[in-house]
């Protein structure tokens, strides 16, 4: 069920006003534990069999932790069981092949089996939607409580709801138990200034996925699709598009979810902060994904020893964090190229983003214009379909050829005004697109827009494949 | 990623002192919201109704929905509304009434028209059109032509198998599934997700989304405007809104065969008729007269002619017994109905569609009939009627 289809409507028709009946009772958390689940169900419902594992396990481990000196065994139960459904869902096939490669390539004739024979008989091998956001959440509660840092939550339900929260379920935020589980204790006061506020971060998502990131991956899926046919402005430009469109899409999935998060009453984190507008690396992980850069963060680089071991082993720590984290985004080595880029960016201009003379001598436009053609050129290998198709890009990209890119002139125009709107509004002009007449202006041109651009059924968001 | 330092946070709208609103996003507060809906509902609702002003629809004799139009059920509204002009007599149906082989003027209604004399006939077929999408045809964008008199045209090709019954279980694609019923009853081939199934009903019932289709139709090559866009990088997308809609004479692409069917190596053949009691079809059919008659329209049944000539002497047989179960119904139902006797063989260009001559022959035997002459009535005969399909 996504978002932005009628499904969802009638759903969220269905859900909400029950929702508002209730938020005052016993009956709240049910319910949205109920509506979370049909929510997730809807794409298979033999998904939920692994939430209920994973929310089931996280829980019970937690109870035992509580109840036992000994910690640490109930924490391992807790993560090799989160990990342990990652890895087989969503790395199984990318280990064997990857496993199966290595001893052909030594001249072993024999290879591993692939995952699939371990499903049940007719159950087929599929990643489960959201299966990497869900785990992480679960996997947050336990170590947190482990390390002290939160309370037992007494009840199963409101834990699962937390879990399994439908706004976010299967693209993020990427949600802590001490920032979420205690909004859903009580009744949450639901004003107008919080539908209002619901609506206009849902209509901004909807705009940035239906009238922006689809309309972008019409260009770059065909550019991508056979980037043999095409030269280095083509390539180029469908990169410079493919940045914007995974920013768009993911960003607004996130803005939809915060939104429809704030119309029940609860304040999900942000998500993403105009990261092309960002002055450093460091800046851009700080403005990108931030639920999951934080989550990594907190629960990799610093249990890696952080920045305390001196900069050899904060270097380390940061290559290693972000080769996880390219991995995480998807089973495949060009994930881990991606993550490897970025290692590399970061071990390079850490110290240089922290000298006064790249802090205060130069010019911001020059900064931004920097990290967004690093971060632009690190998303080939994120997008192309293998390394020979990453490679023939940028070779071709560094060609200088010329030739007819064919980009259309609107949609070039549309990311140009988002940035340009998204720099206005971090200026000393920020008042003017916070007026009245600007704001119902842009509002109206972008649900105009939407109804213009809205194709049936939807497509997916890229990051449902995370 | 990967520093230990707070998260900089600090170009969002903090909203409630905890988490902030968002990144530059555009906040609304619940006046501005009232003073955005306002604004978008009435350009949704406007927009299309003065479209119709702008954008002429040229309605020259014998008028059909331009076969480029054929998926545009917005133009075939308005059509409707032209067409129902009072002493009218529509004629709905298929690419058979269309005049898939032939110019706008060698139609079955042309023909009328030419030897009725005026322009009484109103030509509402649509091409590729079957029974199921055209009950949604009518239920849907027909709404203009209550209460005159119709002549439905009945093709049983739709019922010659269970693939063209929409009966299989295995996916088929099928024209005009935007027409067909999305939930119930169920058809079986057809597989279009929930949320594509939720839209089209939710399409039905906005004419903005009816005049998008539209205008993606009759200017954007029907591909939707950012698709265009990607086939042509450099062109401005409202220039290309010239607000001249396709000529009704424009042949099909790929232009059709326009042969008798004998000289096309067509050999005869034995369609595995499906049973009208058990047909998804039939029960469309049933369904169209059930709400034409709802709305106060007159109407008469016209079955055929199909071409006997191609079918096998079994099939004939089978043919023939479905053509008297459904000229009965037709009867039980208090609808006139008319099946002419086959045309000569060389006047079909296959198995249901005639030639030019075809039509003349068949303008002639029809205007011969005393039922449809009945039927017909004069020119001024044109008032509503009581829902049985008798004349008040």
């Amino acid at each position: 069920m996504l978002f932005h289809t009628w499904t969802f409507a009638l759903f969220f028709a269905v859900v909400y006003p029950v929702y508002l009946l209730v938020k005052n009772t016993r009956l709240r958390v049910p319910w949205l534990l109920a509506a979370s689940y049909v929510f997730y169900g809807w794409w298979n419902w033999r998904f939920l069999v692994l939430i209920l594992v994973s929310t089931t396990v996280d829980y019970l481990a937690v109870v035992a932790m509580s109840r036992s000196r000994r910690r640490a065994p109930w924490l391992a139960v807790s993560v090799v069981t989160n990990l342990g459904l990652l890895g087989f869902f969503k790395y199984g096939d990318f280990f064997v092949q990857s496993v199966n490669a290595a001893l052909a390539w030594v001249g072993v004739r024999y290879g591993l089996a692939s995952p699939a024979v371990l499903m049940p008989e007719g159950l087929p091998y599929l990643l489960p939607v959201g299966i990497s956001f869900f785990v992480f959440q679960s996997m947050s509660y336990t170590i947190d409580f482990y390390r002290g840092k939160i309370g037992r939550e007494p009840s199963f339900l409101r834990y699962a709801a937390f879990v399994s929260l439908f706004p976010q379920l299967v693209a993020g935020p990427i949600e802590r138990a001490g920032h979420l589980l205690p909004q859903l204790h009580g009744a949450p006061r639901i004003t107008g200034r919080d539908a209002a506020d619901g609506l206009s971060l849902f209509l901004v998502g909807l705009f940035k996925k239906v009238a922006l990131a689809d309309y972008l991956a019409l260009y770059v899926d065909r550019v991508y699709g056979a980037p043999a046919d095409y030269q280095g402005p083509a390539l180029a430009l469908a990169t410079f598009a493919f940045g914007w469109q995974i920013y768009f899409d993911f960003s607004g999935y996130t803005d939809m979810a915060r939104g429809i998060g704030r119309m029940l009453g609860l304040r999900l984190m942000l998500n993403f902060n105009a990261p092309y507008l960002a002055t450093g690396l460091g800046d851009f992980w700080n403005r990108w994904h931030i639920s999951l850069s934080t989550w990594f963060r907190d629960y990799v680089y610093i249990p890696l020893g952080g920045n305390r071991g001196g900069a050899g082993r904060t270097y380390l720590n940061m290559a290693l964090t972000m080769l996880i984290s390219g991995l995480w985004h998807g089973a495949s080595w060009t994930f881990v190229a991606w993550g490897a880029l970025h290692a590399l960016g970061r071990v390079a201009t850490r110290r240089l983003e922290r000298t006064p003379f790249y802090r205060d001598r130069v010019p911001t436009f020059v900064k931004r214009l920097w990290v967004f053609l690093f971060v632009t050129l690190a998303w080939v290998f994120f997008r192309a379909a293998s390394f020979s198709d990453a490679w023939l890009i940028l070779g071709r990209i560094f060609s200088f050829a010329v030739a007819d890119p064919a980009m259309p002139l609107l949609a070039l125009g549309m990311v140009l005004a988002v940035w340009l709107y998204q720099g206005l509004h971090e200026s000393r002009v920020r008042s003017v697109l916070a007026s009245a007449p600007v704001r119902i202006g842009l509002a109206v041109m972008m649900a105009l827009t939407v109804a213009l651009f809205a194709a049936a059924g939807g497509q997916a968001f890229i990051y449902f494949q995370f | 990623m990967g520093e230990h330092e707070p998260a900089r946070r600090d170009t969002g709208d903090v909203a409630d002192g905890q988490v902030p609103f968002g990144s530059n996003a555009v906040r609304l507060s619940a006046r501005d919201w009232l003073v955005t809906a306002v604004i978008v509902a009435a350009v949704l609702i406007v927009l299309p109704a003065v479209w119709k002003h702008v954008e002429p629809l040229d309605v020259v004799p014998n008028y059909r929905l331009p076969y480029r139009l054929g998926d545009d059920y917005w133009t075939y509204a308005r059509w409707c509304r032209e067409a129902a002009g009072e002493g009218r007599v529509l004629v709905v149906g298929d690419s058979v009434i269309w005049g898939h082989y032939v110019g706008k003027d060698e139609t079955l209604t042309g023909h009328l028209n030419a030897q009725a004399g005026g322009g009484r006939f109103a030509n509402l077929g649509v091409d590729g059109i079957h029974p199921a999408a055209m009950a949604g045809l009518v239920e849907y964008y027909a709404g203009a032509v209550a209460g005159r008199r119709v002549v439905l045209h009945c093709n049983l090709l739709w019922m010659g198998s269970p693939r063209h019954d929409l009966r299989v279980e295995k996916e088929v694609a099928f024209n005009h599934p935007r027409l067909v019923p999305q939930f119930v009853p169920r058809i079986p081939c057809y597989r279009e997700p929930t949320a594509g199934r939720l839209a089209i009903v939710v399409g039905r019932v906005l004419p903005f989304r009816g005049w998008a289709n539209h205008m993606d139709i009759a200017y954007w090559d029907n591909q939707g405007l950012p698709a265009w866009t990607v086939e042509h990088p450099y062109a401005c997308p409202a220039a290309a809104v010239t607000l001249e809609l396709p000529s009704p004479d424009e042949p099909p692409s790929p232009p059709p065969d326009a042969r008798p069917w004998t000289e096309k190596d067509i050999a005869p053949f034995s369609p595995p008729w499906v049973d009208l009691a058990t047909s998804l079809q039939w029960a469309s059919l049933e369904r169209t007269v059930a709400i034409l008659q709802g709305r106060g329209n007159r109407v008469l049944a016209v079955i055929g002619p199909f071409n006997e000539h191609m079918l096998e002497p079994r099939s004939l047989a089978a043919y023939k017994e479905r053509t008297r179960e459904a000229a009965a119904w037709f009867k039980q139902h208090g609808v006139p109905c008319i099946v002419p006797g086959p045309l000569p063989s060389a006047q079909y260009a296959d198995a249901s569609h005639p030639l030019a001559d075809g039509y003349r022959l068949l303008a002639e035997r029809l205007l011969a009939d005393e039922a449809f002459a009945d039927f017909v009535g004069t020119p001024h005969d044109g008032e509503p009627h009581d829902g049985d399909g008798r004349a008040r």
